[in-house]
């Protein structure tokens, strides 16, 4: 299985280096907007800004972008979930 | 021995203790021994001078969820004093250290005659139960940050150090939350100071932080702990 690797992107970045095996890119995308989920439960924001100021983005294994979606769309949802 | 390591029987006066003495042992099990699994009789009760147990919840399909821990303030099976039991829970060993532990038979006949160790489970229960339900609102109502706090408060206390040899996957698990979110979490709070992680060990580097992060449940059980270990209403 390949690996997909999560960041969030600011003026600066907070990674998850190690990466996690998914199937295929779906399965990324909804593993994606799972962590964005379970970030934002009930918070405003990391590192002091807010989430609006905040990006998801799934790379692959070589640094390329595959995916982004900013985090201000889980803010304020009753589930959790942007349309 | 260093049996009064454990808090629960460092408050047992010294002619009690003296009746467990005899039949108590310790032992320095490793990561991942079992102690317990579901619907087994419980045959042995553990008191941790060092190190933490783990209680999981095993879902049918085989998912492990923690659902409460064990540390120097506690015992596991303690209850098994008052009678024949059975576990309700997985017991494993999430991080290693020293342990009295005594057979269940003879506890049961020392605590059977002896009413400050009935005291003793009856408010150690009490404290777990209210430790539940406490955790049970804070899993629902509580963002996955301020839980993550709280959780390396609770271990840090348990153990009494501030190097907790815990992967991100078994965070993951007992906050219920994907190992990804543990990660950037963390990294947050690396980030900030709070915080140092290696692969598999977290070293708190800022007790002050993790408090002003964590939601009110830390400090709430922190109290309820602290009324046992000083035998307050006893």
């Amino acid at each position: 299985m390949p690996k997909y690797y999560f960041y969030l992107l600011d003026s600066e970045e907070v990674a998850d280096s190690d990466g996690t095996e998914l199937p295929d890119l779906d399965a990324a995308r909804e593993h994606a907007r799972q962590v964005a989920r379970e970030l934002t439960f009930k918070r405003d924001g990391m590192l002091q800004r807010n989430w609006s100021q905040w990006t998801m983005s799934v790379r692959d294994i070589d640094g390329q972008v595959l995916l982004s979606f900013p985090l201000g769309d889980f803010e304020n949802r009753p589930t959790g979930i942007p349309d | 021995m260093q049996h009064r390591e454990n808090r629960l029987l460092a408050i047992l006066p010294q002619e009690t203790l003296a009746l467990l003495e005899p039949d108590l042992k310790e032992i320095s099990p490793v990561q991942g021994s079992v102690f317990l699994e579901p619907g087994e009789t419980i045959d042995r009760i553990y008191f941790p001078q060092s190190g933490m147990i783990s209680l999981l919840v095993v879902s049918r399909d085989g998912d492990m969820v923690e659902v409460s821990t064990v540390g120097r303030e506690g015992a596991l099976g303690l209850h098994r004093g008052l009678g024949g039991r059975r576990s309700f829970t997985r017991a494993t060993v999430q991080i290693p250290g020293r342990f009295s532990t005594i057979a269940a038979h003879a506890f049961e006949r020392v605590s059977l005659s002896t009413p400050s160790i009935r005291d003793m489970i009856a408010h150690y229960t009490e404290t777990l139960w209210a430790e539940a339900q406490q955790l049970a609102a804070c899993n629902a109502v509580h963002d996955a940050s301020s839980r993550l706090c709280r959780w390396l408060l609770q271990s840090a206390d348990h153990i009494n150090g501030l190097q907790l040899p815990l992967t991100q996957e078994f965070l993951a698990q007992m906050l219920g939350v994907r190992r990804t979110t543990v990660t950037l979490l963390a990294q947050e709070l690396q980030k900030r100071g709070a915080v140092k992680y290696s692969r598999g060990k977290v070293t708190i580097l800022s007790r002050r932080m993790l408090e002003d992060g964590a939601c009110e449940c830390y400090e709430v059980i922190k109290d309820q702990r602290l009324a046992l270990k000083l035998g307050v209403n006893w």
